[in-house]
């Protein structure tokens, strides 16, 4: 399989889709801690 | 060397030489793994149905039954039945070799298929509901354990002849330069199997003499240990197998090629050195092993294989991106996704595994092995939705995607009702999220895994959940539906198309549907 080459950044589309990725796994991760700190609370 | 086993054809798409001998055990193994699929297909829609109160389908020893047999058939004998036929294909067929030792390869068919069924016959019999992993002290019959052990060395011996096969092509020189990208992924698949087998040999075996009375006691730490070493790892070897898989599809399907393959054959490293740590998920709330080791291997080392997933499921979109943008799709952000050839089944059933797995399986994977945030998610029906979006939605979809092409390619046969089979992954897909929704709403709000009445109806302890668990619950059970149908039509278009399909001439093969 060959390689392809490219001087710019070559795939905006995934770009935005890699941005995507980012922002679920950050709320869901934000979610999970809070639903944690529902069922175990502290102090 | 029987004169057969030089016998080969070349591929007028591919322009690949296929040995008679790698064809035929392709053949068998992946038709061996189809059934299996449908084995564990009909317990599927049976467990689905019982998890559905108003429906509730099976009593108590039949749905432990069927979730015991759900498990081995579709984590174990279909997905590596598959994975054999895959390892052949991406030595002898992609690297233009013949097969190392195919009486072997045949003895390890042998093998593996005595020892699914003999799995199977004791679960269906009574003498094995003890759930996929077995756990000691709960025993079943001796030659439950003997199958699997069985198993276990039939598909070490087939990745032993995958091993024998790549040192045949490198001395027959059938290659040149590095391994093919998805043959390299294959290789990887096939380390963390032999690691993954060794662990099923050092926990099957003893647990074999323990159930034959010959060893007294097995320490039940131990055991979870080790067989989670086995049990996990595993689905490493389908995640492996998996992404290869999407390198293939991608280039079938768009022609896509990576941007910088150097980065991809990287995270395939990082795959073997880091993947097998995500087993210790499993004993997060054990109280045997510290808190600092559990933080050190899921929360720290095992990232690095979760770069690697990263790395891959964001490389191959790139790089049918790319491919795309060079046929003229260059409209905006997306001219590229939405021209893509969504009417072949191989195109959208590897975005769906990809998406599936990435967005759903990706996320949840590493949320709920973080450990502190294990706490929440253990033993609930969430934890079971993460692994139907990584196993299921990431490895099936994938591997049914490939099985429309390996028909009319490598089997030589038409593909019969070629509009199901364009629309099997959308069906497949759309049934899969739903399923994983609705088991992760449920467990998120506490519904458990592996349980027959979850209303809690006849418990001496009255308990009820929150009412969203029921909405989810039905959710879930219709995305279980939607997936057994989508499940029966890629059984109805590859059995028939490999048993009654049109014998394809050699300039008829094609790769467009």
């Amino acid at each position: 399989m060959a390689e392809e080459r490219h001087e710019d950044f070559p795939a905006p589309g995934t770009g935005i889709i890699i941005i995507i990725f980012f922002v679920a796994f950050i709320m869901f991760y934000f979610l999970n801690w809070k639903w944690l700190s529902m069922v175990w609370n502290i102090g | 060397m029987a004169a057969n086993e030089m016998e080969f054809r070349t591929c007028p798409i591919t322009g690949k030489k296929v040995y008679a001998t790698t064809q035929n055990l392709m053949w068998i193994n992946a038709v061996t793994a189809v059934v299996f699929i449908l084995i564990g297909g009909i317990m599927a829609l049976l467990v689905a149905l019982t998890r559905l109160p108003a429906v509730h389908l099976l009593s108590p020893e039949w749905f432990y039954k069927a979730l015991t047999a759900h498990g081995l058939n579709m984590l174990v004998f279909w997905i590596i039945f598959f994975e054999v036929a895959g390892l052949y294909f991406g030595s002898s067929v992609l690297l233009n070799s013949r097969l190392a030792a195919p009486k072997v390869a045949w003895l390890a068919y042998i093998l593996m298929l005595v020892g699914s069924v003999l799995v199977d016959v004791m679960v269906f019999t009574d003498n094995a509901t003890v759930m996929f992993s077995s756990y000691v002290p709960l025993q079943a019959h001796p030659l439950y354990y003997l199958g699997i052990i069985l198993f276990a060395v039939g598909a070490l011996t087939a990745c032993g002849i995958f091993f024998g096969t790549l040192a045949i092509a490198k001395a027959d020189k059938t290659y040149e330069g590095s391994l093919p990208l998805v043959t390299f992924g294959l290789s990887a698949a096939a380390i963390i199997a032999v690691f993954t087998l060794a662990c099923g040999a050092i926990i099957y075996i003893p647990t074999f003499l323990w159930s034959l009375g010959v060893i007294k006691n097995l320490d039940p730490a131990m055991y979870r240990l080790i067989f989670w070493g086995f049990g996990h790892s595993s689905q490493q070897i389908n995640v492996t197998a998996m992404v290869s898989i999407w390198y293939l599809l991608g280039a079938l399907t768009v022609g896509a090629k990576p941007v910088n393959e150097k980065i991809c054959r990287s995270a395939f490293v990082l795959y073997i050195l880091f993947i097998n740590l995500a087993s210790e998920h499993h004993l997060l709330t054990d109280p045997t092993l510290s808190p600092a080791h559990k933080i050190w291997n899921t929360g720290y080392f095992m990232y690095m294989a979760v770069l690697a997933s990263m790395i891959h499921a964001l490389a191959i979109p790139m790089a049918v991106e790319v491919a795309q943008r060079k046929k003229g799709y260059t409209k905006g952000l997306f001219e590229w996704l939405t021209k893509a050839p969504w009417g072949e089944p191989g195109f959208p059933a590897m975005i769906f595994s990809l998406l599936i797995f990435g967005f759903i399986g990706g996320i949840t994977g590493v949320v709920y092995g973080t450990e502190q945030l294990s706490i929440k998610s253990h033993n609930t029906w969430a934890l079971t939705g993460h692994f139907h979006a990584t196993v299921v939605g990431g490895t099936t979809l994938a591997f049914m995607g490939l099985t429309y092409y390996v028909i009319p390619l490598i089997f030589r046969r038409e593909i019969i009702g070629k509009k199901w089979a364009s629309a099997q992954p959308y069906v497949y897909a759309i049934g899969l999220i739903l399923l994983i929704l609705g088991m992760s709403g449920a467990g998120i709000l506490g519904s458990p895994r592996r349980h027959w009445d979850v209303t809690f109806a006849d418990s001496i302890i009255p308990f009820s959940f929150d009412p969203t668990v029921l909405l989810f619950t039905t959710i879930a059970a219709l995305g279980g539906i939607l997936a057994a149908v989508g499940g029966a039509m890629y059984v109805g278009v590859s059995v028939l198309s490999v048993f009654l399909g049109r014998k394809l001439a050699p300039n008829e093969a094609k790769l467009v549907y």
